[in-house]
């Protein structure tokens, strides 16, 4: 039976309760000072036009999740709210707000969520209610993961797949995917009239979004390398879930300007291109000494510590304590 | 106000004591996650509708001054917070120094 947290759409959601960061990092130890400047921007965790600006000056990045917009009908101020007290009511942690993000993009993505009216006993009269439902305990989300990710996304030239590349996969299971709403059957008529079918994801959109707003913080290596890709590893083909988890990774860079991502989001192993045997991608693991463990917050650069439960407080706090550290440095007068 | 806390979180934390460059440096680190900190308890005592009121105001990229009136507004032992809230900074920054050595 699938898990259903529900939520009243007034409900703050969060778990503002357990928050309670006292400064402390991975380790549980107060935050070391970090090199910021070796901290590459993500800008796809900024979350307004003005916070993307100011991190990286470009004036026509389109933010994926405005905070007015709605998903199936449910503005995203509440589905945010909403999911976090599903992690809430599950009583999830997350180690760093990095993995509490990526949680929350895949529940957001694969979870589904809707709008429901009922009587709520506690007010004696009907309440909205949002219903979360745990992507992880959908009986679709076991075939999604069983299909490689490189089927559906392919970002340098977004190709349509067939019905028999995923030949692997039961009609009745393509069926209730595209009935659950999760992937949509196209039906393509070429010049000669002949029709066949491709399937995409109905999230395709936000996921090729995501993606081209990654590329554009890529440095021109991790492009080469083809890391906006799904990937062919030792344990297969890419699946789906870690191609989420992989693309909304955080990139670190060390002072020699090598790039890198936290391993632990992505296991990354050697492997050759069938074609020519070349070796485009390896492990990368953080070597440097001169990088520091820590989780940033690109938006502020600030530290967060783990064990404790990331949400909106957090996200909340991060912007404000950014903007007010943004205007000392406005009012260099305190210095004096 | 907001340039008197500034000046509370760059004493307690000692940052006073550096010369005016890493001043700046420093408090752009240490004092961004001491006003994380402090605007996290800030929020978790505050009402539902302030908290709301509060995102609106952030979303406006207002000026400090606007943003801590509000805080003091809403949690009026904002200073005392500010203070536990840098101390603890310190002390925990000590420790690890401490261990370093």
């Amino acid at each position: 039976m699938i898990e259903q947290p529900n939520v009243p759409i007034n409900t703050t959601g969060s778990a503002s309760n357990e928050i309670r960061t006292g400064g402390v990092t991975e380790t549980g130890r107060a935050p070391n000072p970090i090199n910021i400047e070796n901290v590459k921007e993500d800008p796809r965790y900024l979350e307004t036009a003005s916070d993307v600006r100011k991190a990286i000056g470009r004036h026509n990045v389109i933010i994926e999740k405005p905070l007015g917009k709605t998903i199936d009908g449910i503005e995203y101020k509440n589905l945010n709210k909403a999911i976090d007290y599903s992690f809430e009511k599950r009583n999830i942690k997350f180690d760093s707000y990095n993995e509490y993000n990526k949680e929350h993009e895949l529940q957001e993505l694969f979870g589904q969520a809707k709008q429901v009216t009922r009587y709520d006993p506690t007010l004696d009269k009907n309440t909205e209610f949002i219903d979360v439902y745990e992507f992880r305990k959908m009986k679709e989300w076991n075939i999604i993961n069983k299909i490689p990710a490189k089927y559906f996304f392919d970002f340098s030239d977004v190709k349509e797949i067939s019905g028999d590349k995923i030949i692997n996969i039961p009609q009745t299971d393509i069926d209730a995917l595209i009935k659950r709403g999760i992937i949509i059957k196209n039906q393509i008529v070429d010049s000669n009239g002949t029709s066949t079918f491709n399937y995409t994801f109905s999230h395709k959109d936000k996921l090729l979004q995501l993606a081209k707003i990654y590329k554009k913080i890529l440095s021109e290596k991790d492009i080469a390398l083809g890391n906006e890709m799904p990937l062919i590893t030792n344990n297969g083909e890419e699946n789906i879930e870690s191609y989420i988890r992989r693309i909304t990774r955080r990139v670190y860079e060390t002072n020699n300007g090598t790039l890198f991502a936290t391993k632990k989001d992505i296991d990354f192993t050697s492997y050759r291109d069938h074609s020519d045997g070349m070796v485009i991608q390896s492990e990368r693991i953080p070597v440097s000494n001169n990088m520091r463990t820590g989780t940033i917050l690109p938006t502020n650069n600030n530290y967060h510590s783990t064990g404790n439960y990331y949400g909106p407080n957090m996200r909340l706090a991060s912007r404000a304590a950014n903007i007010l550290i943004g205007r000392i440095n406005i009012s260099t007068r305190i210095f004096h | 106000m907001f340039e008197t806390i500034n000046k509370n979180i760059i004493t307690i934390l000692g940052i006073d004591k550096l010369p005016i460059e890493k001043q700046k440096e420093a408090m752009e680190k240490l004092g961004a996650i001491v006003y994380q900190e402090v605007i996290l308890r800030a929020l978790e005592v505050m009402k539902e509708e302030d908290k709301n009121t509060f995102e609106k105001i952030i979303e406006g990229n207002p000026d400090g001054e606007t943003i801590i009136t509000f805080l003091a507004e809403k949690v009026p032992d904002i200073n005392q917070i500010v203070k536990e809230e840098a101390e603890s900074l310190k002390e925990e920054s000590t420790e690890i120094l401490d261990e370093k050595k």
